[in-house]
């Protein structure tokens, strides 16, 4: 044996080693067997996106020529009109679909787990903030003529869902735990009234122990909705 | 040499532990079967070796040879559709466990002789 074929050898054995190392680092967990049924589902699928895609290119180009078109006919002055309009439009409608920030007039109220001593024998539910008492305060709000509304921050739309989770609420799909505080826009006074009433329901939730405070403020700031899967007519369609 | 394969694939790991090798993962199949086609050189080098049948050029030549055959499967199969690696990896494989058994069997003899001389 010389010593030329044992460093052949070592080399070779060294390289078998960085290459067993990397392989298993490269295709950590990714390396499965794959039926070839699955392999020509994913082919047709891929085929399918390609001629989509295709699809829409062709309706990018024929659109983009129709744009062109429309450019051409119109002078600046009907330009600017038109693009006056769309904004308009955009702010009119990002607003009342709440995906537009807006600022007004309105309240803030903060809803927290009560901390006085309970009772003998008394539920601990009687001082924590439920779903239910969410909901019903936005729907109060909303009867008091609230415009926007965002608990924690996330916007409250139409088909905003609130829902229980443990100790915690569950807006959206987001959990959110307490404290809790809820801004409306509308008419402040209107507002406060219809909650703290002497059956208002803040005056309630005060009366079993829950921490509920209000104020009204003269300029609220309440995001817009960054919820991009939130469509409207997934399901509906016009008659 | 059989330590020589002992330490360069100890040192191997290391370095491929220590230093981050990476490539691209489509690349992941051809190195599969340059792994097998060296691993499979060194095991069957081992056992020319113990047979004292080991010729470098036989050596070299059949390690290119066999990674160049079981890379261009591995094309072809990619391009057909179908496994053709699967070939490469029978045979590479099946020679691996014939030549471990080949070399398990002419140490046990080694060792049987060596005990049944005291």
């Amino acid at each position: 044996m010389n010593k030329r074929t044992i460093c052949i050898m070592f080399c070779i054995a060294l390289l078998v080693g960085v290459g067993i190392i990397a392989q298993s680092r490269v295709t950590d967990g990714l390396m499965l067997y794959v039926a070839p049924s699955t392999v020509e589902d994913y082919k047709s699928m891929s085929e399918g996106e390609i001629q989509n895609l295709a699809n829409v290119r062709e309706q990018i180009a024929t659109e983009t020529a129709k744009l062109n078109e429309y450019e051409k006919s119109l002078n600046d002055a009907e330009k600017q009109k038109i693009l006056d309009n769309i904004n308009d439009a955009y702010i009119k409608y990002g607003i009342y679909m709440g995906k537009l920030p807006v600022k007004g007039p309105g309240v803030i109220i903060i809803v927290d787990d009560g901390r006085r001593e309970l009772l003998e024998g008394e539920d601990i539910n009687n001082l924590i903030v439920h779903d239910q008492d969410i909901f019903m305060i936005i729907n109060e709000l909303k009867r008091a003529g609230a415009e926007a509304i965002s608990v924690n921050g996330q916007r409250i739309l139409s088909d905003t869902s609130i829902s229980c989770a443990g100790y915690t609420v569950r807006i959206n799909g987001v959990t959110y735990a307490r404290p809790f505080e809820i801004k409306a826009i509308g008419n402040a006074r209107k507002m406060s009234s219809v909650l703290l009433g002497p059956e208002g329901y803040g005056t309630n939730l005060k009366d079993w122990g829950v921490i509920f405070k209000l104020a009204t403020s003269d300029e609220i700031f309440i995001d817009g909705s960054n919820d991009a899967d939130n469509q409207l007519n997934k399901y509906s369609k016009a008659l | 040499m059989i330590f020589a394969i002992i330490a360069g694939l100890a040192a191997g790991l290391t370095i491929g532990f220590v230093f981050d090798v990476s490539y691209p993962t489509e690349y992941s199949f051809y190195i599969a079967m340059a792994l097998l086609a060296a691993i499979d050189s060194l095991i069957g080098a081992a056992r020319s070796h113990i047979e004292g049948k080991y010729n470098g050029l036989i050596f070299a030549t059949g390690f290119i040879c066999n990674a160049a055959l079981a890379g261009l499967l591995t094309f072809l199969g990619d391009k057909l559709g179908i496994p053709l690696y699967y070939a490469a990896i029978f045979v590479f494989g099946g020679r691996l466990f014939n030549n471990l058994a080949v070399i398990r069997r002419l140490a046990l003899d080694k060792y049987l002789t060596k005990k049944n001389k005291i």
